[in-house]
């Protein structure tokens, strides 16, 4: 069997075909609906006719005709006026034909933009509008993204339904203009950060990178930056921000799934290209006047990127872009992060003050690093007791398995049962 | 080296909520099972079957009767079938045992094929 055969199935091609094809099918038949119906169909298609035959020569072909033919079939259903039904035959037909050609990764690539637009309608709150973008877009089933945002399946269930339910009311004509798209371009921003968020550490189960989730919200960023209307200095930071932070992923985990801090991930093994793209944009990005939380934290991951070690890391200029970024945005998730660069440029008791104040804060109350930060903090000043006392309080709240199991490591050291290192 | 018939009994409920990247799995899982039989050589032919319900023909005084088959009652459909060479039942199942089919909660029926 030659090697061009051997791997006909790209990594999460199902993934990445629900994607577009939901995309592009929602463009065609006006209903996302029937769009993620025909795909599932499509892709349940060759579930069960693949293990028979074999992989097809062309595995992207075969599902979009797939697509394409069960959307014609589904058409035959509807009472639509002649004229539109030839319409609507006749793009379904053009999409098959085009499969071959980078024109049609062209097209889908717009579709998967103007879906994404659509479903940042101001009226949607970011908790709906995560699920919705990571079903629609990203081709996560509800189990996956239930475990992603740490929520029950049923309750990713209902949310995306209500999500779809208010679009399909606020939205039925699927028009997105160049006014809405400059007007959603924040929230559209927002979404593909948390999404990124998500991926990078993984909020439940046992993984705590979901590269393939940081994947799809870059790819998606690069797709707005690049877009005549919607780019702007923001998307090219937050594509900068998402490059630089892409590019520690093959570091985040150690051989057994286990975490590693910044301090000891081998800094060759950081992504070279990634890291190129993301000075770049962020270069570009600061080329104008407007400086946004994009801006900050994509110039305080330049910082550590272009440290050769973590000893050599400017902690101090670090500090100054968490005090920027405090007075931009007022969260105490990024007052957290600060007291940490604190701790680095002016040592721990300087930091431990700054989290004092920390425990009131709402958006924090259940957060794992709080306590775990405070934990760090004490045992560094030689304060074991209470850093024990913090780690256990840290494995209480809910973080993911990794996490877990590291704070677990780091509560042994502190109560002297393992030799610390 | 003899044939034998596998046929892949499964319930129609099986993958109904499964998500894009789990259907990946399934496929790269046949994927895989595929190559290994086709570098030994051993799979002559595999076919899936349509998903209705089919036919069946019984003997009747007069015509034969044909109603929709096959059995009232059944939770099972034969889903499809292959076709494979080994030198005895004993090998064939070895060949079949790790057909993903099973691990999905299917089950294989083995025939021998009379070569007379």
């Amino acid at each position: 069997m030659s090697p061009e055969t051997v791997q006909r199935l790209v990594d999460n091609l199902f993934r990445h075909q629900w994607g577009q094809l939901v995309a592009t099918l929602t463009r065609i038949l006006g209903d996302f609906d029937l769009a993620e119906e025909v795909v599932q169909e499509a892709l349940l298609k060759a579930l069960r006719i693949w293990p028979y035959r074999g992989i097809p020569d062309n595995p992207r072909a075969w599902l979009v005709t797939a697509a394409r033919n069960r959307a014609l079939d589904q058409l035959r259903h509807f009472s639509i006026h002649q004229k539109k039904a030839d319409e609507l035959t006749q793009s379904l037909r053009l999409l098959a034909d085009a499969c071959p050609t980078p024109r049609l990764s062209e097209l889908m690539a717009d579709d998967q933009l103007k879906l994404l637009f659509l479903c940042c309608h101001p009226s949607l709150s970011p908790d709906s509008l995560l699920p919705l973008t990571l079903k629609l877009l990203g081709g996560l089933g509800n189990d996956e993204i239930a475990r992603a945002l740490l929520i029950q399946p049923s309750t990713a269930a209902q949310r995306i339904v209500r999500a779809k339910r208010r679009l399909r009311q606020q939205e039925p004509d699927f028009d997105l203009t160049p006014a809405k798209t400059r007007q959603r371009r924040e929230a559209v921003l927002k979404v593909l950060y948390l999404m990124f968020n998500e991926g990078y550490a993984a909020s439940g189960g046992d993984s705590l990178v979901r590269s393939d989730l940081c994947r799809e919200a870059l790819r998606l960023a690069i797709l707005v930056a690049d877009h005549a209307v919607a780019a702007c200095a923001e998307a090219d930071a937050l594509v900068a921000l998402m490059s630089l932070q892409s590019a520690r992923l093959p570091q985040r985990l150690d051989a057994g799934g286990g975490l590693l801090l910044l301090q000891t991930q081998d800094r060759s093994e950081w992504d070279a290209e990634s890291l190129k793209t993301g000075f770049e944009r962020l270069e570009k990005a600061t080329r104008g006047k407007r400086i946004s939380e994009y801006h900050l934290q994509a110039a305080i991951a330049a910082e550590h990127a272009s440290a050769p070690t973590f000893e050599a890391t400017d902690w101090c200029r670090i500090a100054l872009l968490y005090d920027d970024l405090l007075a931009m945005t007022g969260s105490p998730l990024v007052a957290l992060n600060r007291a940490v660069a604190v701790a680095h440029s002016r040592g721990a008791a300087s930091a431990l003050p700054l989290l004092d104040s920390l425990g009131e804060a709402p958006e924090l109350k259940d957060y794992y690093l709080l306590p775990a930060t405070r934990a760090r903090f004490l045992s560094a000043m030689g304060r074991r007791d209470e850093a024990a006392e913090c780690f256990r309080r840290a494995i209480e709240l809910p973080c993911n398995e990794a996490e877990k199991r590291f704070l677990r490591k780091c509560l042994a050291e502190a109560e002297g049962t393992v030799a610390g290192d | 080296m003899a044939q034998f018939l596998l046929l892949l009994h499964e319930k129609p409920e099986t993958f109904a909520q499964i998500s894009p990247a789990q259907m990946q799995q399934v496929i790269e899982k046949y994927r895989a099972w595929h190559e290994k039989l086709a570098t030994e050589q051993k799979l002559v032919d595999g076919r899936k079957l349509t998903d209705d319900v089919g036919r069946v023909l019984r003997p009747s005084d007069s015509e034969p009767l044909v109603t929709d088959g096959p059995y009232s009652e059944t939770k099972e459909v034969i889903g499809g079938f292959f076709v494979v060479e080994a030198t005895d039942y004993d090998a064939a199942c070895t060949l079949a045992s790790d057909c993903p089919h099973l691990a999905y909660g299917g089950n294989i029926e083995v025939r021998e094929v009379d070569p007379a």
